[in-house]
């Protein structure tokens, strides 16, 4: 089997759609207490639900305060605000979690890191997963997720409900029209991952410190993993830059910059050929605008 | 039956031994890291801080990595776990178990390895992520359970951190755990338009004890993603600038702690034992994220008020989250039936980060297992907090 094609998802400057229905951009002063998105959340009563406090918003930073430790890869991709609010029936208690990013990929990258092997169920249209506990789905420039607190079987056609009536209140998923299908023989399923920085980089591999891709935050690149009878499962990643020029200098900065860890074996303007710590080996190559990174090798290419 | 699997149950060492294991443990008193880095062994970044003053402090007989270094024992019983069903009674079974192996005393001996009668203890929880991956409140009666019958005034018994709403969200209120005190280091207003006292402070301000501090020079909150204003800053870290206080709580009120973390991840690290403490006993911490990681869970642990009332560890894997931490993803939530004892928190953790990553191999989940999400706990062993090289840690499990 050749080595695999993989056609290269590179998402610039995708416009974020403005503030949805009511929702105000910003925070509101510090003497009003803030909306949020509590237009998109199901009115009360709602099949019997009913809200059990006021809604909890939580702008930029104040992420840290709900999933500390875990709000980085929000800020990463493009995160503006998440509105919190929690329903009670009898014993039964539901929290809905809606979380604005800055525009569809975003949303899209976030929810590919958070779904694994999605379930799902059939009365919902939208990308979604589904478990006992929580359902989580992404529409336009959001990720939602919907938590049963008891786990109880009895709730999970309740989670659909919920994110049925959040979904009917979002824009139309305008898709990803620079994400073109992976088309590539050996794709592992679920492991498409896509990335605004280091963070997101590291789930698939360690380069070096800070942007060392040169995202600028601004280019989404896309990783994922592949089975090939020659070369074993490795980790793809690939970036496409404006110009061929941005992709070379790209290189070089990854070349100067390469993490401590990685030892160069080959390189040149336009290729480099690394032993990574457990001996194995790594390539990034560039043509054209396209950087290719293949890391996990068990052979050195 | 209990069966032991392990090829070394003899319990700890004492810490000569520990001497002896760490063999090349090379700080001196002025925090200046001696010899040459072997891989994962160097000082992970290059900020400032102000761990060497932490350092100049004697050690005392509660220090860690306390009086079992590398000693780390795992406890599981599957009927702790049933149908989505927490069973106190089987994990307070265990609790015993854990304890028991771990010093090698029983109960009564074991309470008076690591408490007085007198002693204001603390249990940090771990409350983010319910219901799925907080510390289980089955786990926390069962502590609470041991300490009072080891002569404890249930009223010196304080479950606490950070925030108070996420205890309450989690559970931890004193309808559910009458008795106790329950402390939430400060308050957090999501609404934004609360969090000021009348003298424009933070309300939680006098919380924390500005004599006491973790200090990173040039690191301001101004600098962490998604940083808006102070006005949202200083809503959850109370103070922005190059110190992070500990919270009185930790400074004045408690005598010893207990740490009782939950089992998952966060990225390809683990949000377990020493991330606990590390991020959860001091203020300001938004900041710390980027520029020191990982580093902040030793360095911080290396303080006074942490390393030398920090008795005991216990994280509760009774669930583990592989990916997707630190919040709850049901995704990647699975039984695992066991609970880590160890008063060494750093062998802890690096028993848990091998557990969790073979997990996360067996689930196909690609993994990146860069030296850099261990080098924590080598640099908390050229420290002498505790024991990271993984031949040097005896890990004994015992099964129901």
């Amino acid at each position: 089997m050749t080595r695999a094609t993989v056609v290269v998802l590179i998402l610039t400057g995708l416009c974020c759609a403005g503030p949805v229905g009511s929702v105000p951009a910003a925070r509101a002063a510090a003497s009003q207490p803030a909306v949020g998105d509590t237009a998109l959340l199901p009115p009360e009563p709602f099949n019997g639900w009913k809200k059990a406090e006021a809604p909890r918003v939580f702008t930029q930073a104040d992420l840290y305060g709900y999933i500390d430790g875990g709000a980085e890869l929000f800020f990463e991709f493009g995160f503006e605000q998440m509105t919190l609010q929690r329903y009670r029936n009898g014993s039964g208690e539901i929290t809905v979690e809606t979380y604005r990013m800055t525009d569809p990929v975003a949303a899209t990258g976030i929810y590919l890191m958070k779904c694994g092997k999605e379930s799902r169920d059939a009365s919902l249209r939208e990308r979604h997963t589904i478990g006992r506990y929580q359902l989580q789905f992404e529409r336009h420039r959001y990720y939602v997720i919907i938590t049963s607190k008891s786990g109880s079987e009895q709730f999970k056609p309740e989670l659909v409900k919920f994110a049925t009536f959040v979904a009917g209140k979002l824009p139309a998923d305008v898709g990803l029209p620079a994400l073109r299908p992976l088309p590539a023989p050996g794709l592992v399923a679920s492991s498409l991952r896509l990335f605004r920085g280091p963070l997101g980089l590291q789930s698939a591999f360690t380069l070096g410190d800070g942007d060392v891709l040169m995202l600028g935050a601004k280019l989404t690149a896309v990783a994922a993993e592949y089975d090939d009878p020659a070369l074993g499962r490795y980790t793809a990643i690939l970036v496409e830059y404006a110009t061929p020029a941005a992709a070379t200098q790209a290189l070089a900065h990854l070349q100067s910059n390469l993490d401590r860890y990685l030892k160069p074996i080959d390189k040149s303007a336009t290729r480099l050929v690394f032993k990574d710590f457990e001996n194995k080996f790594g390539e990034v190559t560039v043509s054209g605008r396209r950087l290719e990174v293949k890391v996990h090798l068990q052979q050195q290419p | 039956m209990t069966r032991y699997k392990s090829i070394d149950t003899t319990p700890g060492l004492n810490r000569r031994d520990f001497v002896k294991k760490v063999g090349t443990c090379s700080v001196a008193a002025g925090g200046i890291v001696l010899g040459m880095p072997a891989l994962g062994q160097e000082k992970p970044t290059d900020v400032e801080t102000n761990l060497a003053d932490f350092m100049k402090v004697p050690r005392t007989r509660h220090s860690l990595p306390g009086p079992f270094p590398g000693r780390v024992v795992q406890v599981t019983d599957q009927r702790s776990l049933v149908d989505d069903r927490f069973d106190g009674k089987v994990i307070a079974e265990m609790l015993e178990k854990g304890i028991r192996q771990l010093t090698g005393k029983d109960m009564k001996e074991s309470f008076a390895i690591f408490f007085e009668p007198g002693d204001v203890v603390g249990l940090k929880v771990n409350p983010v992520g319910p219901p799925l991956i907080n510390t289980r409140h089955e786990v926390v009666d069962a502590v609470i359970a041991w300490l009072v019958a080891g002569g404890l005034p249930k009223r010196n018994i304080v479950i606490w951190d950070r925030f108070d709403y996420m205890l309450a969200d989690a559970g931890f209120t004193p309808g559910r755990i009458p008795g106790v005190q329950i402390e939430g280091m400060q308050t957090m207003d999501e609404n934004g338009n609360r969090w000021r006292g009348p003298d424009g402070n933070h309300v939680s301000i006098n919380n924390f004890d500005r004599n006491v501090f973790f200090y990173v020079k040039g690191v301001f909150g101004k600098k962490v993603k998604g940083y808006k204003d102070d006005e949202f800053y200083l809503n959850q870290h109370v103070f922005n600038g190059e110190y992070s206080y500990f919270g009185k709580l930790v400074t004045k009120k408690l005598t010893k702690i207990v740490n009782l973390a939950a089992y998952k991840n966060t990225g390809n690290a683990i949000s377990m034992a020493t991330k606990n403490l590390g991020f959860g006993s001091l203020c300001n911490v938004g900041r710390l994220h980027e520029p020191l990681y990982l580093k902040v869970c030793t360095e911080v642990l290396a303080a006074p008020v942490i390393r030398d009332k920090l008795v005991l560890n216990i994280t509760d894997g009774l669930r583990g989250q592989y990916d997707g931490g630190p919040d709850k993803n049901e995704q990647f939530v699975y039984p695992n039936h066991s609970l880590y004892f160890a008063t060494d928190p750093f062998a802890l953790d690096m028993v848990c980060h091998r557990e969790l990553v073979a997990k996360r191999k067996a689930m196909g989940i690609a993994v990146n297992e860069h030296p850099r999400y261990t080098e924590y706990l080598h640099y908390a062993q050229t420290l002498g907090l505790g024991i990271a090289d993984i031949e040097k840690i005896t890990h004994v499990r015992v099964d129901a």
